[in-house]
């Protein structure tokens, strides 16, 4: 069941000075995703509303930098 | 298993806030982030600090430092609306510069545990960031005996395994004990 996360521990303790490039890269992706995501449903018509509805943004401020960059 | 100095966008985000809250009171980092920031591989959309109970002014004052550092408060934009939120124990979410993600999720202090939390809230040198941080027996026990999901379960293996010179297991059971109490 945890065989990954003994891998992955094994792999930091084998590698201290590498593992946390790797790791950057893995939850930066997500985060460049979403912005990119962002970006382009902003583009559609409704799209700041939608992005309001998916994030649960009740803040209608929010956002404003984005629509407007 | 040394970290560097490198952040990532999850490691900023939280050094930024976490630096504005420092300066108003006593906060600590809880739950997914102390395992992802300790090497764990997963995803996550928020980070979540307890910090302790403030009166409305200073709320103010830290609400305004916040706003002023390019966060905002996804709930509500009124300083009164927001702190009513935290007030009947509900989280108030924020993010930075419109980015809709990552989010910092805050609520005060609700109980003595959580008191208890922040009064032994560490600092963890493999994270490579000076920020605060509940203890690895706390989020153990958490993750363990309250929030139980298999992420949840998974990230407390995790921890056991990289903070094998941190994990008590007295302290432990003594927290599920106080969790059992207090929480459930």
């Amino acid at each position: 069941m945890n065989e990954e996360i003994d891998r992955w521990i094994k792999y930091m303790k084998e590698n201290p000075n590498t593992w946390r490039e790797i790791h950057n890269k893995f939850i930066d992706a997500q985060f460049i995703k979403a912005h990119e995501f962002a970006q382009k449903i902003l583009k559609e018509s409704n799209g700041k509303e939608k992005l309001m509805k998916i994030y649960n943004i009740k803040n209608k401020n929010a956002f404003s930098v984005l629509h407007n960059p | 298993m040394r970290g560097t100095s490198e952040r990532n966008i999850l490691d900023q985000f939280c050094i930024d806030f976490c630096n504005i809250v420092e300066a108003h009171c006593n906060y600590i980092i809880v739950s997914g982030f102390v395992a992802i920031s300790s090497g764990r591989t997963r995803a996550t959309e928020d980070i979540d600090m307890i910090i302790e109970k403030l009166s409305i002014e200073k709320y103010k004052k830290l609400h305004e430092d916040l706003i002023q550092a390019g966060f905002i408060c996804v709930q509500d934009d009124l300083v009164e609306e927001i702190y009513s939120y935290l007030i009947d124990n509900t989280s108030v979410r924020y993010i930075k510069n419109n980015n809709p993600l990552p989010e910092m999720e805050i609520k005060f202090v609700k109980d003595k545990l959580d008191e208890f939390q922040i009064q032994t809230r560490i600092k963890l040198p493999l994270t490579g960031l000076d920020v605060w941080f509940s203890s690895i027996n706390m989020n153990i026990a958490f993750k363990e005996e309250y929030l139980k999901s298999e992420k949840d379960l998974k990230d407390a293996v995790h921890l056991r395994k990289v903070y094998p010179e941190l994990v008590n297991e007295h302290e432990i059971n003594n927290i599920k004990k106080l969790i059992k109490e207090l929480k459930l």
